[in-house]
């Protein structure tokens, strides 16, 4: 028998470990700030990019970011978002003209408008698409938002009727094509935010002469479709990719580059090493290797917020979590700062406010503005207690906090369970489920304590209060119902002062945060992109709008520098 | 034979209905639906969602609308992303097939020559080697395994790419057959390595000496057909496995194979496809192990149906 040669086998696994260890460390051979270097935008050039794939190619379906981020490059409505998300012309030739009453509007489109087909884009397709968006057979996921429109409701109500009561429902629709460039909308009540709903994906245009009524389904082949946006798809590969290519008959500023192309990846860890190796010009950076990444690529990690507020959901059905005093005590037992910078890494902004701050009109910055209310305080959370009748958590109940089943749920969770612990001296369990599971027994309202929050649609106060925390509202699950609130919300949902409004919802805003009525705020959530130093007119475009990577609410203003 | 293979096959449908029917009431009995989203639906949205896919109606009903679907063939709508299921498994399976047949490729290859190697050379260096890298091999996670092969080959060495799957592309194809031709290699290359030691010492193998015959004529005539028995007993799940996609190497190298469909189809709750892909799961396994028991009947003369 042989003697095996032990040290040449350790030297062999030295080596290979570190190579591999020489290779984890990699290198940053570009310099130069991502994104946005002031110069002259060049027309041309072909990216790639890392994308989420679609669920659904239906603007009048779709609910999922990644969607509305995929029809964004393609199709647009009457009117868009600017950077400082006000509503601007896009489609439509103006603003809208406004009737007295505040409940019609009339849009004019621009004149020769066309589809990427050739074929004329005409205002019955924009009435097509809120028809689709409004026909209870196509089951939009986002027709609450257009509830005010005249005869929507009861249109998307008619589940059960006959497809001729549907036909009579859909006829009753406030809204109609007057002739081939106006459209007409009839609201039921005056909605100061209705041009900005104008702008979104529910409102968008249907290429009628391919998709001629909401019964015909949309078509599976993306490739097969018209498009009124800044690009076309040429080319869409099922879980691998989708291209996309100047649309040459876009009313728009025209796109900057000839072509992008998504690339379908899951898993950031390797869209990371593809940006490393040079196969992706932009990738969403992996969340948990962040403080990594910020070594790796100084210059090239953008981190910004985004509109999402993540709290601590109370259930305010649920003995003793109805007394305020405990709301407070569990609030303020919170070390939000510790949790966003050693638990999450610094993935997240600590927060004391539901609404973003952006969002009312502050500082965006301004963020722990109720600090000295719900903020931490170990004392303070204490006396609480104690005043709820619970001194040092004597004879408080084991409340149970549901999460699903992540890495960085389960470590929050932990880290929640041992703040109340040591600060408030009460038991906490934490119970893991998968994500359906968790989100079927939060709708049902079968939870206690619940991580969890809102990601806004619009960029508009309404859009994080409005169902959310008026009593009965259809997404309040944590059951706040505050007198106050209602009466604020109900003078300010159709308020067309729009400076008297927006005071009403930060008061709304300070209310829900103050009171902890179903939610202890705690953090905003970051977006954390990498960017190929040539590519431009993304870093200063990324805003609250994007849906994915940075500045995709406007691809057309991307561009490469060589 | 022919008998035994329509009696396998007719087998197939009382099997088919039996995983189709356990799969389906089991799927519905687990909480949460496929619009039990993260962001709440309101009420009304959510029932238009049921009724459009028919989860409005009674389990039963729904059950017999699912039968009389896969009668005609037809598994229904995927609910995540509102196609056929049909369609998106005949999409996604090819690169499935394309990937975990190379990989079965490799793993066949290498397993075999580094089994019958380690066994003729016995107690060698290459033996040692051989259990070494067929132990690590067993014991690397995959997914580990990826990690090392794109940092070393694709991001020092340059040497392939890091995402992707091309057919015929040598860049994009290396890492994920290795990959995930690893473990089935490591596999197959112990059984046989354990096979074949077992078959050298018989005394037919002494005979075949004895007559005079080369070494390699020894080895390759009488021992390696001998041995391969217990090699076809596993190649078989392990090629239906392979075949039918990998989640993990999938989704590392970004490739749309079928592989990552069943685990998203979970998550999501997307009824349609987990029958989808429970079913073809199940069909490939049945029709490798019928291919094994073929095989036993053309590798060894006496076996017989």
């Amino acid at each position: 028998m042989r003697k095996i040669n032990w040290r040449a086998l350790f030297g062999a696994f030295a080596v290979m470990a570190v190579v591999f260890a020489a290779a984890a460390c990699g290198d940053d051979e570009e310099g130069g700030a991502p994104g946005g270097e002031a110069g002259q935008p060049r027309q041309g050039g072909e990216i790639t990019v890392q994308y989420l794939e679609f669920q659904s190619f239906d603007p009048h379906y779709s609910s999922f970011a990644q969607d509305i981020g995929h029809q964004t490059f393609v199709f647009r409505g009457l009117y868009k978002l600017n950077k400082d998300n006000q509503p601007v012309p896009e489609m439509a030739a103006d603003m809208p003209q406004i009737s007295a009453d505040g409940k019609t509007y009339t849009v004019k489109i621009k004149s020769g408008l066309k589809w990427s087909d050739g074929n004329d884009l005409k205002a019955e397709d924009f009435v097509a698409g809120i028809e689709r968006t409004c026909n209870p057979d196509n089951a939009g996921e986002y027709q609450y938002l257009l509830s005010n429109i005249v005869g929507c409701d009861e249109y998307y109500a008619a589940t059960d009727k006959s497809q001729a009561e549907k036909q009579a429902l859909r006829a009753k629709l406030g809204v109609r094509a007057i002739d081939d460039t106006t459209i007409e909308f009839k609201l039921k009540e005056p909605q100061p935010t209705f041009t900005t709903i104008l702008s979104m994906w529910m409102t968008w245009p249907v290429p009628i002469h391919i998709v001629p009524d909401g019964s015909t389904p949309w078509p599976e082949d993306p490739t097969k479709l018209a498009f009124n946006g800044p690009f076309i798809v040429s080319e869409y590969v099922p879980k691998e990719r989708m291209v996309f290519t100047r649309n040459p008959n876009y009313a728009g500023q025209p796109a900057y580059l000839d072509k992008i192309t998504f690339r379908y990846i899951e898993d950031n860890v390797q869209s990371n090493n593809a940006f490393r190796a040079g196969e992706l010009h932009m990738a969403l950076a992996d969340a948990t290797n962040l403080k990594s990444l910020q070594q790796e690529f100084p210059d090239k990690l953008l981190s910004y917020v985004t509109p999402t507020t993540i709290g601590l959901e109370m259930q305010l059905k649920k003995k003793p979590l109805d007394n305020l005093n405990v709301r407070l005590a569990l609030s303020r037992a919170i070390d939000r700062k510790a949790l966003a910078e050693n638990v999450l890494q610094g993935s997240v902004t600590p927060t004391t406010t539901w609404v973003p701050p952006e969002v009312l009109g502050l500082d965006p910055k301004a963020t722990d503005i109720f600090e000295e209310q719900i903020g931490f305080n170990p004392e303070k959370a204490k006396e609480a207690l104690a005043a709820a009748g619970y001194p040092n958590g004597q004879g408080f109940p084991t409340l149970s906090i549901l999460i699903r089943d992540s890495a960085g749920a389960r470590a929050t969770a932990e880290f929640l369970k041992e703040q109340f612990k040591s600060i408030l001296n009460i038991n906490v369990n934490i119970e893991i489920v998968d994500a359906p599971t968790r989100s079927k027994r939060f709708t049902e309202g079968q939870f206690e304590l619940f991580p969890g929050g809102w990601h806004q649609d619009y960029p508009d106060p309404e859009n994080w209060i409005i169902g959310l925390f008026d009593t009965g509202g259809t997404l309040n699950n944590y059951n706040c119902s505050d007198p106050e609130i209602d009466d604020l919300i109900k003078k300010a949902r159709y308020n067309t002062n729009d400076q008297e409004r927006r005071e009403q919802y930060k008061k709304v805003n300070e209310l829900i945060s103050t009171r902890i009525c179903g939610v202890a705020p705690m953090y905003h959530s970051l977006n954390h992109v990498l960017i190929d130093p040539r590519l431009k007119g993304v870093r200063e475009n990324a805003s609250s709008q994007d849906r994915v990577l940075a500045g995709d609410w406007a691809p057309e203003l991307w561009w490469l520098s060589q | 034979m022919t008998t035994y293979l329509i009696r396998r096959i007719l087998a197939f449908i009382p099997l088919v209905w039996a995983i189709a029917t356990i799969t389906f009431f089991l799927m519905h009995a687990v909480p949460g639906g496929p619009f039990d989203r993260e962001k709440p639906l309101p009420p009304q949205v959510m029932a238009n969602l049921e009724r459009k896919y028919n989860l409005d109606k009674p389990l039963v009903v729904q059950y017999g609308l699912f039968l009389r679907g896969l009668v005609t063939g037809d598994l229904g709508q995927s609910f995540s992303q509102n196609r056929p299921v049909t369609t998106i498994i005949r999409e996604r399976l090819p690169k499935s097939v394309q990937l975990g047949a190379c990989a079965f490729a490799f793993a066949l290859a290498g397993g075999l020559t580094l089994g019958v190697t380690a066994a003729v050379r016995q107690n060698s260096l290459i033996d040692y080697l051989s259990v070494v890298l067929a132990t690590i091999g067993a014991s690397v996670p995959n997914f580990v395994l990826a990690v090392f092969l794109v940092l070393l080959f694709s991001l020092q060495l340059h040497w392939f790419d890091v995402l992707g799957w091309e057919f015929g592309n040598y860049r994009k194809m290396v890492l994920p057959i290795v990959s995930l031709g690893m473990l089935p290699l490591a596999l197959i290359a112990r059984v046989t390595r354990a096979s074949m030691l077992e078959v050298l010492h018989q005394d037919y193998i002494r005979t075949a000496r004895a007559k005079g015959l080369t070494e390699f004529r020894v080895v390759m005539r009488h021992a390696v057909r001998n041995a391969l028995i217990p090699v076809l007993t596993i190649a078989g799940p392990i090629l239906a496995g392979l075949l039918t996609g990998s989640f993990i190497i999938e989704r590392f190298f970004a490739i749309g194979g079928v592989g990552t469909a069943f685990v998203d189809a979970v998550q999501l709750r997307d009824y349609g496809m987990i029958m989808g892909t429970t079913l073809l799961f199940a069909i490939a396994i049945a029709v490798m192990n019928l291919a094994v028991d073929v095989s036993y009947a053309v590798v060894d003369p006496r076996i017989r149906y």
